[in-house]
């Protein structure tokens, strides 16, 4: 068994340990084909948004603009694919503390 | 700063964009929603293992050597090299197939543009694992990223950003299934994905071993310009474990260890004058 690295930047606390490791359900098979680009729009479904966020969710689909190619982008079956994104800049990061005007976002296990 | 959002599933799950304002050629935020959505979901229908009509399928019945693809598939097949090369080979998105003799299949694949083709090893199979999904985040973010704010959430893979520069806050989930986040990050830009093996016990696959991982981290959250990187710095960083998994983590994120411990790193450069201040006081 390793033992935890020591980094001085490191804040390190305890969590609670709860359930069973591998009991939550799969959602995995559970896709199914809505339409697409140029085939008419789907309605939104399944909003998911915690109670107290900003946002709001869209019930009437507007009609799909198609989008155009620029320079370097190659255009896939109405998706437009980028040739490389590796130019993109490092994420920005804050403390914690800095006030966010959007709603959060949450980062998970698929 | 209000935003819209559309959920719908996608990728095995319900994936959800917001974004706020208008953006590229004065779209309004549920338009580029409309388009967002359109793109995950013929993204997916290319890219999924699990319908053997899907371009990847068919790409992985092939046994031609070099095969015609689209550029959606092209870009994924592009991603394996540098996902093997950033992770030191632990995050490795073929498998064998037919040829079990094959290893580090990652180096084996090649695009090339100019044909439209992606040639490998007959019998290799792209095995994406959550590279579709980082991928996917990245297209569409490009495609929203005119609006003052925009977020993707592929099933927990994040791109996030616009033209404000606001920050957002980016929790992550606990391991273990409890309601609050273990930590929470602030960005203004760029992508988060978690990898684990908690969810789903055994689905990740130490290529070393060949068997489930088991390294001592149950759950890494990295931080990236991309969702394609941040995907493979997170799988890099459970493989390679608590004492390694650090360095896998330049740009910042989070690791759950087996023993419930949390451990938040920020970016590299922030570790950097945190480790210079130290010597600093330590010479004074």
């Amino acid at each position: 068994m390793e033992t935890p690295p020591q980094l001085p930047a490191q804040r390190i606390r305890r969590t609670r340990r709860a359930a069973a490791v591998g009991s939550a359900a799969t959602l995995a098979g559970a896709w199914v084909v809505v339409a697409g680009l140029g085939r008419g729009a789907s309605p939104a479904v399944g909003s998911t948004a915690p109670a107290g966020l900003t946002t709001t969710t869209s019930t009437t689909a507007p009609p799909a603009p198609a989008p155009a190619p620029e320079a370097g982008e190659t255009h896939d079956d109405g998706v437009l694919v980028a040739p490389d994104a590796s130019t993109a800049a490092p994420p920005s990061t804050g403390a914690a503390s800095a006030q966010s005007a959007l709603p959060p976002a949450t980062t998970r296990q698929s | 700063v209000t935003e819209r959002r559309r959920a719908f599933p996608c990728f095995g799950g319900i994936v959800s964009v917001q974004a706020s304002g208008t953006g590229r050629g004065g779209l309004s935020a549920p338009a580029s929603l409309v388009v967002a959505e359109a793109m995950l979901t013929r993204l997916h229908e290319r890219l999924t293992p699990f319908d053997p009509g899907s371009e990847l399928s068919r790409l992985n019945a092939n046994a031609d050597e070099e095969v015609p693809a689209g550029a959606i598939l092209r870009r994924l097949a592009a991603a394996v090299r540098p996902a093997g090369l950033l992770s030191g080979g632990l995050v490795d998105a073929t498998a064998p197939g037919s040829d079990p003799g094959i290893r580090d299949g990652w180096r084996h694949v090649r695009v090339d543009a100019a044909r439209g083709t992606i040639t490998r090893p007959p019998g290799l199979r792209i095995d994406p694992c959550g590279l579709a999904k980082g991928l996917a985040a990245d297209l569409v973010a490009r495609r929203l990223a005119t609006h003052p704010s925009f977020l993707v959430d592929c099933l927990g893979d994040l791109r996030t950003g616009g033209t404000l520069g606001l920050p957002r806050e980016v929790r992550v989930a606990d391991p273990f299934g409890s309601a609050g986040p273990v930590a929470t990050l602030t960005v203004t830009g760029g992508a988060a994905a978690t990898s684990g093996t908690t969810r789903r016990a055994g689905h990740l696959i130490d290529p070393r071993t060949r068997e489930p991982a088991a390294t001592g981290v149950l759950q890494a959250t990295a931080l990236a310009p991309t969702g394609l990187e941040a995907e493979a710095r997170a799988k890099a960083a459970l493989l390679a474990g608590p004492v390694a998994g650090p360095r896998h983590l330049p740009h910042g994120g989070v690791l759950v260890l087996t023993d419930g411990t949390v451990l938040e790193l920020p970016a590299a450069q922030a570790r950097a004058a945190l480790h210079a201040s130290d010597g600093e006081r330590r010479a004074a």
